[in-house]
């Protein structure tokens, strides 16, 4: 019989085509570059050079709230009463980070659930950070660890080269968060938001929102099974499965 | 090998349990690009003429397309391409024709991903068993602790079982009864329904097909994608039909088609149901429906979810009216709007096809109106018009295969001769397939799809050699109809097959490839003693005339017909037999098949 009770995310197989590995940005060179050619704030632009471009859409536009919160950054919210499931966003995103057509690379994850309810869970971005708390790696001079929140865009943003494939990130993301964070093939976490916003223009049913982070996002970063329990409540009110009605 | 295929195809034989990996064939690529067409090539070189759907050696084929994946509108289609279980010969009743019936959701992207474009099924296993697909780890596994259960339990044992990120295919218990109308299902409430392929899979025991996979999909022509794929995108959000098709689904169709006078109403007597308003897609948007559900990559998620929040059935989660829905309503008289959802979801949840389902119980309930059946023939159950309980109690019967459950499980051709040749005018059927809820004395042009149609009697293969051939080629590329109804144009279809496999296809290849992936399946049928006597309509249509709507007096004459399928055959190049000419053939590249 066979044991396929796995983990619901994180279960990389084991045997995989080796990708090649052409999209991780940034690296030490750059790295060193931005180093070199600029200091203070300038010097924050090329260290990210790709993931900084990334960012179309301008979370510091956008006003405070109204109640007068202070905006930090923004973050990606999805709503499962409009979501149809289609995986638009999910091929989306893997399209614009991976440069292919494969959704399970994908850093928003749309999971199906029944009665009929898709959760979608992405990189919350949340206030206190236990990704970053978690990750081992010396702090540079910028007080940069190898998971660091980027300066520009308050997005999670993983520097691969002085990633010191430990997991430990992961792990603190699954077991208090909603698990999205996961080894790459290299080792290396992915799983993170960059906040480019490609699933949110992208969704045909409008289910999916770009809004200036004013909470630590706890709440909208818990487990993707805990949230499906109370959407179909919410949703379906005290459902029953088909047949209970014909017993 | 071309880009946008996987390049493989599986192959399981569950008696020897044997699995292995073939590449697949540039050259059959070529004639007949993948999905439907590829299937019934497949089907013509493995399945031995004559021989019936219950036969192990059948193969049964789930098969995707080049564009089944990828980025564009709509690419999650299924098609699955088998004996049919339905269809059968005047002249050999143990012979069954082609199926081809394909069902979207998410499966077939997943199948890709794992690097295999299609899963071919043959041999007969001893005790149930499932396929489970990870990338190329691929197992057969005994499925006991699965078989009886319903749709909903089993996606949520699966669920539970095998993790989220499986996607499975499975038959309810009608497919392990053998019910000749068992359905596929995928994901509760698709249903890959017409043609009873899903006895097809019960009688090789397999219950379940688990597919996950982590690669990736190439695109040969990156850069002439991006704009095929702009433009397809934009047509279709941009199109005037898709505002409707978002909202109601092909249920906006329940109340329109009975102003048309093209319903089924009280097994087909009538166009036009005195009350559609009540069971419409208003009626249902107002009523019950919580949200949408799309198939993989669709900007229309025309399946509507909904929840029943009064009444007897209150607090049953079901997947909403759609068109095809008529079939348990207008064509069994029902006024219960909630009694006919609650019936169409039980249907799903034991794996049956709810539209010959419909037709066979709008088919029992005339007879026994005339008298011709009395409660005894189906133990003890009254069964008059509009009686949703007595459906669900039929259903029950059915799916289980109990009492009157085995007489109705087969079709309606079986239910003719074991109640007497009066029944025969008023069984709606072609080929031994059941009806659709389409009325076709006030459709003119469509009694010859009926007729014609490769899988009987059947509403989606296209009211002219145009709509059929885009069509088959939509099957056979797994792209949904549904975004071309709203106003996406074959064109951008074509340019994104070329961008996306590095083919260099015009218009007119893409039509001669529709014509010979429909004249093969016809030659195939022919080879399986299906001739021009098989090309009916039910004597009914010819008989009586509608009494009531727009379409009154609407009915169909016996020598234009003739005249209409005389036509027909020669604009396909079939000859008056309606059998493919030996020229047609050689044109088609069609050398293989004896004219």
């Amino acid at each position: 019989m066979f044991d396929p009770n796995k983990k619901l995310h994180n279960d990389v197989p084991a045997e995989e085509t080796a990708p090649e590995k052409k999209f991780r940005t940034p690296n030490r060179r750059d790295f060193l570059k931005g180093m070199a050619v600029g200091a203070g704030a300038v010097a924050l632009s090329p260290i990210m050079p790709g993931q900084a471009k990334a960012v179309d859409i301008d979370v510091f536009a956008m006003k405070p709230s109204i109640r007068g919160e202070k905006v930090i950054g923004g973050r990606i919210s999805h709503d499962p009463r409009k979501c149809a499931g289609c995986r638009v966003c999910e091929v989306a995103c893997a399209m614009k980070n991976h440069g292919e057509v494969n959704p399970f690379k994908s850093r928003i994850k749309i999971y199906t659930y029944q009665p009929t309810v898709f959760i979608g869970v992405v990189c919350q971005q949340c206030g206190d950070r236990p990704c970053i708390e978690a990750c081992p790696v010396e702090p540079d001079k910028e007080g940069r660890k190898a998971l660091f929140e980027h300066p520009e865009t308050k997005a999670l943003a993983v520097d691969t080269e002085r990633c010191e494939n430990c997991n430990q990130c992961v792990e603190a993301c699954e077991s208090e968060r909603n698990g999205n964070l996961r080894l790459n093939e290299d080792e290396t976490p992915d799983g993170f938001c960059l906040l480019c916003g490609d699933c949110v223009k992208k969704c045909p049913q409008n289910a999916l929102s770009l809004f200036p982070r004013t909470t630590d996002g706890k709440y909208a970063s818990r487990n993707a099974d805990v949230m499906a329990k109370e959407a179909i409540e919410s949703i379906y009110g005290g459902y029953k499965t088909v047949m209970d009605n014909f017993k | 090998m071309f880009k946008g295929y996987a390049g493989k195809i599986l192959e399981v034989d569950l008696t020897t349990k044997k699995i292995k990996e073939t590449p697949l064939d540039t050259k059959e690529l070529e004639m007949f690009i993948g999905g439907r067409g590829l299937g019934v090539k497949w089907m013509w070189d493995r399945a031995k003429p004559g021989a019936g759907y219950l036969d192990p050696d059948t193969p049964i084929c789930f098969i995707s397309g080049p564009l089944n994946g990828l980025p564009a509108p709509s690419t999650g289609r299924l098609t699955i391409v088998t004996r049919s279980a339905s269809t059968f010969p005047k002249s050999n009743p143990d012979a069954t024709g082609i199926l081809h019936s394909s069902v979207g959701g998410r499966w077939t992207p997943e199948l890709k991903f794992a690097g295999y474009d299609a899963l071919i099924v043959t041999g007969a296993a001893t005790s149930p068993v499932g396929i489970v697909i990870e990338n190329e780890k691929v197992k057969i596994v005994p499925a006991e602790k699965y078989w009886g259960m319903r749709t909903y339990d089993l996606q949520v044992a699966l669920d539970k079982d095998l993790g989220r990120l499986y996607k499975s295919v499975s038959i309810g218990p009608a497919g392990e009864n053998l019910v000749r109308y068992a359905s596929i299902m995928h994901e509760i409430h698709r249903a890959s329904g017409r043609g009873g392929a899903g006895a097809v899979m019960g009688s090789k025991k397999l219950k379940f097909i688990s597919v996950r996979g982590t690669n990736a999909i190439g695109i040969h022509d990156k850069k002439a994608w991006e704009k095929a794929n702009k433009h397809a995108w934009t047509e279709l959000l941009s199109s005037s039909g898709i505002e409707q098709w978002r909202k109601y689904g092909t249920a906006m169709m329940l109340s329109a088609s009975s102003d048309w006078g093209t319903e089924a109403v009280r097994n087909y007597q009538e166009g036009t149901y005195e009350h559609a308003d009540l069971m419409s897609a208003e009626t249902a948007y107002r009523k019950l429906w919580v949200g949408d559900t799309g198939c993989y990559m669709c900007p229309i998620a025309c399946l509507n979810r909904g929840v029943i929040r009064s009444g007897r059935f209150s607090g049953m989660t079901h997947d909403g009216p759609e068109y095809e829905g008529a079939m348990m309503s207008a064509n069994c008289d029902v006024k219960d709007f909630y009694g006919w959802i609650a019936n169409t979801a039980a249907s799903d949840d034991y794996g049956i096809c709810f539209i010959s389902m419909g037709n066979i119980l709008g088919f029992c309930m005339e007879a026994y109106e005339k008298g011709i059946i009395k409660a005894s023939d189906l133990d003890g159950i009254e069964l008059k018009w509009g009686d949703v309980d007595a459906m669900l109690a039929l259903q029950k019967k059915v799916a289980y295969g109990e009492g009157c459950g085995k007489l109705l499980g087969q079709n309606l051709r079986a239910l003719v001769k074991a109640w007497g040749k009066e029944c025969e005018h008023f069984a709606i059927e072609t080929k031994g397939q059941a009806w659709a809820a389409w009325n076709v004395r006030s459709m003119k042009n469509y009694e010859t799809t009926y007729m014609t149609a490769n899988r009987g009697g059947d509403h989606l293969t296209g009211s002219d050699i145009g709509t059929q051939n885009i069509r088959v080629i939509n099957d056979s590329i797994g792209v949904c109809l549904f975004p071309q109804i709203a106003g996406m144009k074959p064109e951008s279809l074509k340019d994104l097959l070329n961008a996306a496999t590095g083919y260099k296809l015009t218009m007119d290849d893409y039509k001669k490839a529709a014509e010979r992936i429909y004249t093969l399946e016809r030659s195939f049928n022919i080879a399986n003693g299906f001739s021009r006597e098989d090309d009916t309509v039910p004597p009914r249509m010819y008989k009586e005339a509608l009494t009531k709507g727009v379409a009154k007096g609407g009915i169909l004459k016996e020598d234009e017909t003739e005249k209409l399928l005389d036509k027909y055959y020669a604009d396909r190049g079939w000859d008056k037999k309606g059998n493919p000419t030996k020229a047609r053939l050689e044109e088609l590249g069609l050398n293989f098949v004896q004219a």
